[in-house]
């Protein structure tokens, strides 16, 4: 626990935080802006669930996993940056905890960004007003997707975080980040159950009726053939494999 | 039975084809300033590396504290306090912030533990320069702070000094000397400046090419090299009796069978030539030598020497 926290304190008056959140907030303000331009007859705009799950898919589809990706680089890489790793091992913090820490800051942050995008759905729902569902029903199914965006992108971004534990740059994990992305956003749905991404996708419709609707724009209206199952149990073990590969390649690298 | 605090056991490393630590058997008592001296590249880092782990050991063994630290990182290394070269902080927190995240990582340090680091090294508590705008001497304070935050027993100090200005090297000294004095803590500490250790240390080991030369006390290696008059006889059990009895000299050592050193240079040698000759000892050379320190580092590292 203090060695989670200790990670939050470094990154205390860090520009980098702010610009996120700030960044966060122009994409949730984007989707407000639509739902006040839209008029509520329209398909598009008729249900509280078209403005939340518009604000999900601008921030979770492209934008969440490059800042969890840059983040979770510069998490691990910093320390060596700053040449403040040799000071944490001689404490001693192993290796293994140093990892875990950083991926619970990696989660912390991503769960932090849902719940600011989800507080920003329901006051600009608020705004824009003529929602008729609005209520504590659809809130709470709101709630629940941005929690599982929020806690499942950052388990199907281990392989990146794996990456970024074993460069020794920026660039390499920032580029593996964008060609991770690529696939899914060509055809998301036959990756689903395969690509952590993908999968992740594959789950969403079965947390929030709203999700669906957002799933067949996403993947074209395509036939989803994966279960969800499938989709949770790839993930998972894509995730747990990358956290082991992690683990290892840290302990058997010097500094 | 051993009382050595750290005591390597041919303790070797390799950097591919390069042996950068060759079987080095180094042993640092307890309460003692162990000086480990030698040029740039000579491998102090590295065997310090190896004692805390941050580095594999290619071959031989390691004891810290009574016990072989292989396995037992996590109960040896929290009685240790260290900076390896430059300490690494976190650039965009202030020097007490940094500190009380290294505190808190530790857990054992004292509630005022930080505020009092940061005064034994000098530097203000709670101010708000952040790390990155710090020159080089305070950063290199930082890290004595952070080293002794805990208040361990035995501290590895990788060239505390560099960066200092001559006034910042005397106060680092005098409470290094402090916490080994009047604190009983075990330092090892290393210098390629052989003024500095022969101001501080009470021990040292010269190492050139990751070769340990020579292990022994300063005051040893201090009478090794202070003036002398060398004086090559042809007997020695007579030549010692002559100035045992004759001239009451007792502060001299032999070196072979035919020389002996003695460290009263104001003795009358005339008279001691005289009185030997009388007691039919064949008196071959008598010379005053006075080799500093220095020359010595010279002579046994076979190079140009360090300044
Ligand atoms: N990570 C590394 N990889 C390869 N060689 C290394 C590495 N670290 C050190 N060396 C080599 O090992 C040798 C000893 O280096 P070390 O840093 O221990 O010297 P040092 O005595 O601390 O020198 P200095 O006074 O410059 O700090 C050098 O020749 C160096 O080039
Ligand atoms: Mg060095």
């Amino acid at each position: 626990m203090t060695i989670i926290f200790t990670e939050i304190l470094k990154w205390k008056r860090n520009k980098t935080v702010w610009g996120i959140f700030i960044l966060t907030a122009i994409l949730g303000v984007f989707a407000v802006e639509r739902a006040c331009n839209i008029s509520r007859s329209s398909p598009l705009m008729d249900s509280f669930g078209d403005l939340y799950t518009l604000a999900f898919k601008n921030l979770t589809s492209l934008f969440l996993p490059i800042v969890l990706g840059m983040f979770a680089t510069t998490l691990f890489f910093d320390e060596q940056k700053n040449d403040t790793l040799k000071g944490l091992l001689i404490i001693p913090v192993s290796k293994a905890q140093l990892y875990f820490s950083k991926i619970a800051v990696v989660i912390l942050m991503s769960l932090g960004l849902c719940l600011f995008t989800f507080v920003i759905c329901i006051v600009g729902g608020l705004i824009a007003g003529g929602f008729t569902d609005l209520n504590t029903e659809t809130i709470l199914q709101a709630g629940l997707l941005f929690l599982a965006g929020g806690a499942l992108i950052p388990v199907a971004m281990l392989p990146i975080i794996f990456l970024a534990t074993l460069s020794k740059g920026y660039i390499l994990p920032i580029g593996a980040v964008l060609l991770y992305l690529v696939p899914v956003v060509l055809v998301p749905s036959q990756l689903m159950g395969l690509h952590p991404l993908a999968s992740v996708m594959g789950i969403y419709p079965h947390i929030s009726p709203a999700a669906i609707e957002m799933a067949n724009s996403w993947t074209g209206n395509a036939v989803i053939t994966a279960s969800p199952m499938t989709c949770s149990v790839s993930l998972l073990a894509i995730g747990i494999i990358s956290i082991i590969v992690s683990v290892i390649v840290l302990q058997k690298k010097t500094f | 039975m051993c009382s050595y605090v750290i005591e390597t056991k041919r303790l070797t490393k390799k950097y591919g084809e390069q042996t950068a630590v060759n079987a080095v058997n180094i042993h640092v008592e307890k309460g003692r300033i162990y000086g480990l001296l030698g040029r740039n590249g000579a491998g102090k880092t590295t065997i310090m590396k190896m004692i805390l782990g941050l580095t594999p050991v290619t071959s031989g063994e390691i004891d810290v504290l009574g016990q072989n630290i292989k396995g037992r990182e996590k109960r040896v290394y929290p009685r240790i306090g260290a900076i390896i070269e430059t300490p690494g902080f976190y650039p965009n927190l202030t020097g007490t912030e940094n500190l009380e995240i290294f505190a808190k990582l530790r857990g054992t340090a004292a509630p005022n533990a930080v505020k009092n680091a940061l005064d034994i090294v000098g530097l203000p508590y709670r101010d708000k320069k952040l790390f990155s705008k710090y020159s080089l001497g305070m950063k290199q304070r930082l890290g004595i702070a952070n080293a002794i935050l805990h208040d361990p027993e035995l501290l590895i100090l990788d060239e505390p000094t560099n960066g200092l200005d001559p006034i910042g090297i005397a106060v680092v000294r005098d409470f290094i000397k402090d916490l080994s004095t009047e604190r009983g803590k075990t330092i090892l500490i290393s210098s390629h400046i052989l003024s500095e250790i022969a101001l501080l240390a009470d021990d040292v080991g010269i190492i050139d090419h990751g070769v340990l030369l020579e292990e022994n006390s300063m005051e040893t290696l201090k009478r090794k090299n202070s003036k002398y008059i060398l004086l090559q006889v042809s007997d020695i059990p007579k030549t010692s009796l002559v100035l045992e009895r004759q001239f009451g000299v007792t502060d001299y050592s032999v070196q072979d069978d035919h020389s002996l050193r003695i460290y009263n240079t104001s003795l009358d040698m005339a008279a001691v030539n005289k009185a030997l000759v009388v007691q039919d000892v064949a008196v071959i050379s008598s010379q005053l030598c006075n080799d500093t320190l220095e020359d010595y580092f010279k002579k046994i590292t076979g190079g140009e020497g360090i300044a």
